[in-house]
């Protein structure tokens, strides 16, 4: 996975979800102290993030992602497992949407 | 000549301690703990009344302190009962000083009399129609006691002026409180909302409510998230619907509050979404049927109880998050009414909840009720937050009552309950986000 280009990817996420300037969305930036986003829009995110990838992240990492570093790299420890064929941690193939 | 208009701080939640010191320190109460403290748009649209030659400054307490010793030629407070004491204290800090008082709102429309005693003047009813009159009488020095005619009826809002949102520091408001309408048919037994501005239903023009949105978006840095501030923002749904199609251009995030009518109207529920309606609170009051019956004065809600968990599940299938405000410790609540309460929650997978005791505000025929039954616990207005025991209950203790009340926040408004409801949430949303941005598109375009 290029992590330049997830990073791009989730960004595009957050800007389709909550109308923010992905240029606004710093590594750093806390998705409800700096964005504004609230609870619902980060699940919004998340399920677009899982579509995407194919990947389905447990609640207790969904809690953790609260800035695009947090969730690039959960998506990442998700997407290699993934690959790795886990099916505990990815058991759905879900489609793309994008 | 120059005018100050306070908004008095009350930060009490209550006495029960536990409760108080999770509201302050939770960091699942982060988010309403933020969020809570709006800004008044009574005193804004008061600001936008004013005329322009007078100058005017907004406080708003719980982020400015006052300073007693400048020279005003009035100053304004404002309020709810739970504001009301502070807001006697700042006045008649500033009478000893020699500055002139007015006290308007909801407790001074309600309860004018007693409001007379801690200020110069009172303003009963709704600025629109009173303030220029005010200011006129200023101007020659000649305040009366008392401004406001309850049999004058209420005002056509399409008069009432965009209020002065460039007074307000945006970075101390996630929220920003935008008013659509006034009135609400529904009466409630314990609302002071139709004492204030009565049954009838009543909007701004489109263009007005248009005109708010885009000041607001201009004045925030960040976009803020905008809280329609309506009781009930759904009634007149022609209207409504043509106001939700315009202002799917401008992206917004919004919430608002409403019964649960709406679930019935699929086109009103796509626009909701579509214009970035996500988090919607609804007057739930009572799972118990027997509490419920006679709440308003039509019993509407009685007839909707049997319905909730149908209307719950459609208005979140739309990808409204729906926010249940329940009331328990009604006359007909036995202690059985927590876990019963917490169960319908969990069962209909509701996002989230509040929690509040029945709460006697002064004018409501609740209030009247229970204080001719000798069960009102007080009449110490600053205590009125909604979840502080103030009536005697009839099928349990006030402890029981404080302490049930609690556990159904602590479990409801918890991580635990969160991870419950976001895989629910996440399967809602992945497959509508996507669904509804492409309907979204003629709109924007």
């Amino acid at each position: 996975m290029d992590k330049t280009e997830l990073t791009d990817a989730i960004r595009n996420i957050i800007h389709d979800v909550a109308d923010i300037d992905p240029a606004q969305i710093k590594g750093d930036t806390h998705f409800v102290k700096d964005l504004g986003m609230d609870s619902l829009m980060g699940l919004e995110v998340v399920a677009l993030i899982e579509r995407r990838y194919s990947i389905k992240i447990s609640e207790d990492d969904l809690m953790q992602i609260l800035t695009l570093d947090k969730a690039i790299e959960i998506a990442i420890q998700y997407i290699g497992k993934e690959k790795a064929g886990d099916s505990a941690t990815s058991p759905n193939k879900i489609h793309e949407v994008q | 000549m120059k005018i100050c208009l306070i908004n008095p701080k009350n930060l009490f939640v209550s006495s029960y301690q536990p409760l108080s010191d999770w509201y302050w320190q939770a960091p699942e109460m982060e988010r309403m703990r933020f969020f809570s403290t709006g800004p008044s748009l009574g005193l804004l649209t008061v600001a936008s009344l004013t005329p322009p030659d007078i100058e005017v400054e907004y406080i708003d307490e719980v982020y400015a302190p006052i300073d007693f010793k400048q020279n005003y030629d009035l100053v304004g407070v404002t309020g709810m009962p739970i504001q009301a004491m502070r807001a006697y204290q700042i006045a008649e800090e500033f009478r000893k000083r020699g500055v002139k008082t007015v006290m308007g709102g909801q407790h001074a429309t309600i309860m004018p009399d007693e409001v007379s005693r801690h200020v110069d003047t009172v303003v009963c009813g709704e600025a629109e129609r009173q303030w220029g009159e005010l200011i006129q009488d200023l101007r020659k020095n000649r305040l009366q006691r008392f401004y406001g005619d309850p049999r004058a009826g209420t005002v056509a809002l399409s008069t009432s002026p965009l209020p002065r949102y460039e007074l307000l520091n945006p970075v101390f408001y996630g929220d920003v409180p935008i008013q659509i309408s006034r009135g609400c048919s529904h009466d409630c037994d314990f609302c002071c909302t139709t004492l204030v501005y009565g049954k009838k239903f009543r909007h701004k023009t489109i263009a007005q409510i248009l005109e708010q949105v885009e000041t607001v978006l201009k004045l925030w840095p960040k976009k803020p998230y905008i809280y329609f501030s309506d009781e009930n923002m759904f009634v007149a749904r022609g209207f409504v619907k043509e106001l939700l199609k315009k202002l799917i251009p401008y992206k917004l995030n919004w919430h608002t509050n409403s019964d649960i009518s709406i679930a019935w109207d699929e086109e009103l529920l796509e626009l909701i979404y579509l214009s970035g309606g996500r988090r919607i609170l609804f007057g739930v009051e009572s799972i118990n049927d027997s509490s419920m019956d006679g709440i308003d004065r039509h019993n509407w809600k009685f007839k909707q109880v049997k319905k909730y968990k149908e209307a719950i599940h459609i208005i979140q299938e739309h990808g409204i998050a729906f926010y249940g405000s329940f009331i328990v410790g009604l006359d007909n609540d036995g202690t059985d009414i927590f876990q019963k309460t917490l169960d319908f929650v969990r069962d209909a997978k509701i996002f989230s909840g509040q929690f509040a005791v029945p709460t006697p505000f002064p004018g409501t025929r609740l209030y009247h009720r229970v204080k001719a039954e000798n069960r009102l616990l007080s009449e110490d207005w600053s205590k009125y937050s909604g979840v502080e025991v103030l009536i005697t209950p009839k099928k349990m203790s006030v402890d029981e009552l404080q302490e049930g009340m609690f556990w159904l926040w602590k479990n409801v408004v918890n991580f635990e309950y969160f991870k419950q409801m976001a895989e629910h949430f996440k399967n809602i949303m992945g497959e509508l986000g996507h669904k509804m941005r492409i309907r979204r598109k003629p709109y924007v375009s």
